[in-house]
């Protein structure tokens, strides 16, 4: 294969290099992410970590992270990494698609990449098919939701989250479910106690499955839902794996692909300034676990959503 | 919303509560520090760091009481660092402050990785349960609400009355008022000044810390990084809203616990109003309250003042 080659021929220089002058010189591909919270968040800013490292393990780049940038600091994060020669520099979520454009601009040389992030000129965006990872909860959850209502708890308010709630939306009414899927803002994607009160509020309203889209906070959403004996539909990771009595359907955004992918294809040299996206049934981003009281015949109707999804041909 | 109907307002009124405590506690410390003359920027730092000892006691010794002494203790020594650079030292408060707020987030995240490592968000930590009082609970609306909760908030009750009962009812609370408003007549009156802030400023610490600690031993039952969330700056302003007295600041915390409450409930009963709209109330009824209710606040004169015996 010509990456391994590649990766061998730049191995090998390297290596050259070093012994040669004593130290890596700067031909060595770097790769820099950086991350609006913490790597140990068992959500989204893990994911994206895991994705580096095992980009580092698989093509043995040399890469670096920043954790926990606020909104104020990400340009001057990321342009840091741009004018210190790294070859490519992430900015993990859709928060970062404005600072990234900013950088890019400044920094031509380095590529800047957006995960998750709404598709802009002169960077690379990594984006997923929002709308239709939140059809495919919204119709397994529709078809299994007794009292017809859910909800959603988010920390902002942003345009993937949007278009994912609509996709639910047309998923739960699709599925059958007959109230409303309500959503409520906490405002901070870490504050556990707080995501829980929502969550507890969302239930006394008769919600009885409930979704987080939040970094920390996600627990206090898991946790509310296991007291009060209802579901939860996980988006990001397989909830299957970590609360498998509660989780009734769960999708795998896996960032950690996306991102490796990512940094592959820019070591490739085939990154291109453009928008890629994600659809349900990728390597990066697919079903996961479905609770073992979900029937067949609904596990098939679902099977069928992926497989238009897959073919092009599906419409809400 | 129907808030006459019963049950949505006993709902309504116990998350109020429930967000309200840690805010109290912290508020109380705050109440404690600034009376005696030192500005208590810190207080969100110790909250963290009670948050972070809370979780620690509890996984080593399986027993929330454990979880609370060592949250406690965390929370001092957060203290003890604010008193020896702010009072002996003579460190600016504020910025001391900042230092304490920004180096627990660090260690606690540092820590919480090397204590918990993976399984730190999926932990069920022991925790408190809540104690129904015979009688007083079956009440309609008020029972569930308030007799129907664990041992953290009736000790914060308790702790709010002796605390008011202490600064205003003691020898000890007029000399940590004394201390606060003109140090050098304290000093003069032989009260030991730095001794009655070193005092205040680590009570604080402790006291910051048991919100924290109510947070993972009531609430959520494990310790996430930066779980305290802003809680410690919203107690700061309570302690201002509420005039640095204890049951004002409290009333302040349970204002701010109810409009947070509120808006959280608000927020899917009229979808259409922007959702900003609504978590922008609790700060906009703290700023009517500053402006029109509480008339022009008065901090204790020598708040944030380093005291010198020989300085003129």
């Amino acid at each position: 294969m010509t990456t391994d080659r590649r990766t061998f021929v730049a191995l090998g220089a390297a290596a050259g290099l070093a012994a040669m002058s004593g130290m890596a010189m700067a031909q060595d591909f770097r790769a820099a992410v950086v991350l609006p919270g913490s790597i140990t968040d068992q959500s989204f800013n893990q994911v994206v970590y895991e994705g580096l490292v095992k980009a580092k393990e698989r093509l043995g780049i040399e890469v670096a992270f920043s954790e926990k940038v606020k909104q104020a600091d990400q340009v001057s994060a990321m342009s840091d990494y741009a004018r210190r020669g790294y070859d490519v520099v992430i900015g993990a979520g859709g928060e970062f698609t404005a600072a990234a454009e900013r950088v890019a601009r400044q920094n031509p040389d380095a590529m800047v990449v957006v995960i998750n992030g709404a598709p802009t000129e002169g960077i690379a965006t990594f984006n997923y098919n929002n709308p239709h990872f939140g059809y495919v909860l919204g119709y397994v959850t529709g078809r299994m939701s007794e009292t017809g209502n859910a909800g959603i708890v988010g920390g902002q308010e942003f345009k993937a989250f949007l278009d994912l709630v609509e996709g639910f939306r047309k998923g739960w009414a699709a599925g059958g479910a007959t109230g409303e899927a309500m959503v409520t803002y906490t405002d901070d994607w870490d504050d556990v106690a707080k995501a829980k009160e929502a969550t507890l509020n969302l239930i006394n309203q008769g919600a009885d499955v409930v979704m987080p889209y939040l970094d920390n906070g996600s627990v206090g959403v898991i946790q509310a839902a296991e007291e009060s004996g209802i579901w939860v539909a996980g988006l990001f990771a397989d909830l299957g794996k970590s609360v498998p009595e509660t989780n009734l359907a769960s999708t795998v955004l896996d960032f950690s692909e996306a991102t490796a992918q990512a940094i592959q294809m820019a070591h490739e040299g085939t990154l291109e300034r453009k928008n890629y996206e994600f659809d349900v049934g990728s390597k990066a981003g697919y079903l996961g676990t479905l609770h073992s009281s979900v029937p067949e015949e609904v596990r098939a109707e679902v099977e069928a959503i992926i497989a238009e999804m897959q073919a092009g041909t599906f419409e809400m | 919303m129907d808030l006459l109907n019963l049950q949505t307002l006993t709902d309504m009124l116990g998350t109020s509560l429930r967000l309200s405590v840690p805010l109290i506690f912290a508020a109380l410390g705050g109440v404690l520090s600034e009376r005696s003359g030192v500005f208590n920027i810190a207080l969100e730092g110790k909250i963290l760091a009670g948050a972070f000892g809370a979780a620690l006691g509890a996984f080593l010794f399986n027993d929330p009481f454990g979880g609370l002494l060592v949250g406690i203790l965390f929370g001092m020594l957060a203290g003890s660092i604010l008193a020896v650079l702010g009072v002996s030292l003579g460190v600016n408060q504020i910025v001391t402050g900042i230092a304490i707020n920004l180096f627990v987030l660090g260690i606690t995240a540092f820590l919480s990785r090397i204590v918990f490592g993976a399984q730190a968000n999926t932990l069920r930590l022991p925790g408190f349960k809540p104690i129904d009082l015979p009688g007083l609970s079956s009440i309609p609306v008020i029972g569930p609400v308030l007799f129907r909760q664990d041992l953290m908030v009736y000790l914060m009750i308790a702790l709010a009355i002796l605390v008011f009962l202490f600064l205003y009812r003691t020898p000890w609370g007029l000399a940590v008022r004394a201390v606060g408003d003109n140090p050098a007549a304290a000093d003069t009156a032989g009260i030991p000044v730095h001794g009655v802030r070193y005092g205040c400023v680590i009570a604080a610490g402790g006291l910051a810390a048991m919100g924290g600690s109510y947070i993972v031993l009531s609430q959520v039952f494990l310790f996430s990084e930066h779980m305290s969330a802003g809680k410690g700056f919203i107690a700061l302003a309570a302690v201002i809203l509420g005039r640095w007295h204890p049951l004002g600041a409290l009333a302040a915390c349970l204002l701010f616990g109810m409009f947070d409450a509120l808006q959280l409930r608000l927020q899917f009963n009229y979808q259409d109003v922007p959702h900003q709209f609504f978590q922008m109330l609790p700060y906009l009824i703290s700023i009517l309250a500053l402006v029109g209710l509480v008339g022009k606040p008065r901090p204790p004169a020598a708040i944030g003042r380093d005291y010198r015996r020989e300085a003129k």
